[in-house]
């Protein structure tokens, strides 16, 4: 079973759920089934775990794979709580997923660390950091916390190059140093799935501007990808 | 220079503080209960720059050869506002946070301890938005 964990209010999330069941057996999670149904994970034991899934009981070995559409767990997720337990329990969660998805021995895109729910970095300065160490050529930023602009928005005059990376491969290939480029952060990054942006300078050069953990599955190029890893994974 | 960051009030923060005052070290303390009164200003003109002001004092933060970093939740402090419905997710205190935390992460100064290394202390941490939130408001 393929499990895809998201928002409750990830539409497109469930719409791709329903798609993957078209193919292999699959499934929406969200918070509200790991708050409301019994989850018995084990350490150090993990393969002794349980999880229910549509009210089913099943063992984490008989998940085949997690495309993971969670980021965060914001208390706004867990409705079905009194406003004021949201936050310590949505902080509960969140251990727990990290746990879980760390320790799944199914391929998981992408998997969750200590630091974040969905990679290695908690925000997208550790992936420029990790860019510029790797040689990539960064675009020029600024950030004042006292007046926030966000300095990773895409450019609206469309100059920008968008490049997915699936298991070690460029979902659609964008024919510049960009394919490589973010090839080399996702390996470098430990995750299956990447998704780097990168804009052109005056020169026009293309340097890194920021990256994406959390698949795209409203692109049906992106879905389709998803599709065939799990396919060329299948037993 | 090593830079403080921390509460006086805690007898681990305060008795690094008096051990360095004892070695006459250089230091910047930076009170972290000032956290309303804290910015950093992130710029990338060539070599990557932090610049960390509190109330008068402002500190380039390329210039500290060492860090010891004891961040609180700041909502706990007693002149801590709470944002509105509409207020962007990411806030000036949660963004001096990620900007001294991508600082720490980067940076060739000895700290203590960087985030990362101390991240799984922080599995049950209350939910800090982060900057790359899909979310551009409260659901």
């Amino acid at each position: 079973m393929i499990l895809v964990l998201s928002s409750i209010i990830d539409e497109a999330a469930a719409a791709f759920a329903r798609e993957l069941a078209s193919d292999a057996t699959a499934s929406l999670i969200t918070c509200t089934d790991l708050a409301c149904a019994a989850l018995n994970l084990h350490h150090p034991t993990f393969d002794a775990s349980t999880i229910t899934v549509t009210g089913e009981t099943i063992s984490v070995g008989r998940l085949a794979g997690v495309v993971n559409l969670l980021p965060v767990v914001l208390p706004d997720e867990l409705i079905f709580y009194d406003e004021a337990e949201r936050e310590y329990q949505a902080a509960e969660i969140h251990a727990l997923l990290t746990f879980f998805l760390s320790s799944l021995p199914c391929p998981v895109i992408n998997r969750a660390t200590a630091t974040s729910l969905t990679g290695p970095f908690h925000n997208p300065l550790g992936w420029r950091q990790l860019a510029r160490s790797l040689g990539i050529a960064v675009s020029r930023i600024a950030m004042r916390s006292d007046a926030f602009a966000n300095p990773f928005t895409v450019p609206a005059d469309g100059g920008s190059i968008e490049v997915e990376c699936l298991g070690n491969r460029v979902i659609a290939p964008s024919g510049t140093v960009a394919d490589a480029q973010t090839l080399t952060l996702a390996r470098h990054g430990g995750v299956e799935y990447l998704r780097a942006v990168y804009v052109r300078d005056a020169s026009g050069d293309v340097r890194y501007l920021t990256a994406h953990t959390t698949p795209d599955v409203k692109s049906p190029p992106t879905r389709g990808a998803i599709a065939d890893y799990f396919a060329a994974r299948r037993p | 220079m090593i830079l403080v960051w921390g509460l006086l009030q805690d007898a681990t923060t305060r008795s690094v503080c008096d051990c360095l005052a004892r070695l006459s070290a250089r230091v910047a303390f930076v009170n972290h209960a000032d956290i309303a009164r804290t910015k950093v200003r992130f710029t990338s003109d060539g070599a990557d720059s932090y610049r960390l002001t509190c109330r008068d004092l402002s500190y380039e933060l390329a210039e500290m050869s060492a860090a010891y970093l004891r961040p609180y939740d700041h909502r706990d402090y007693g002149d801590y506002v709470k944002p509105g419905d509409e207020a962007p997710m990411v806030g000036s205190a949660e963004l001096v946070h990620h900007l001294i935390g991508a600082w720490a992460e980067s940076t060739a100064a000895l700290v203590i301890n960087r985030p990362s290394a101390e991240a799984s202390n922080h599995s049950r941490r209350r939910t800090f938005s982060p900057v790359d939130s899909p979310f551009p408001h409260r659901l």
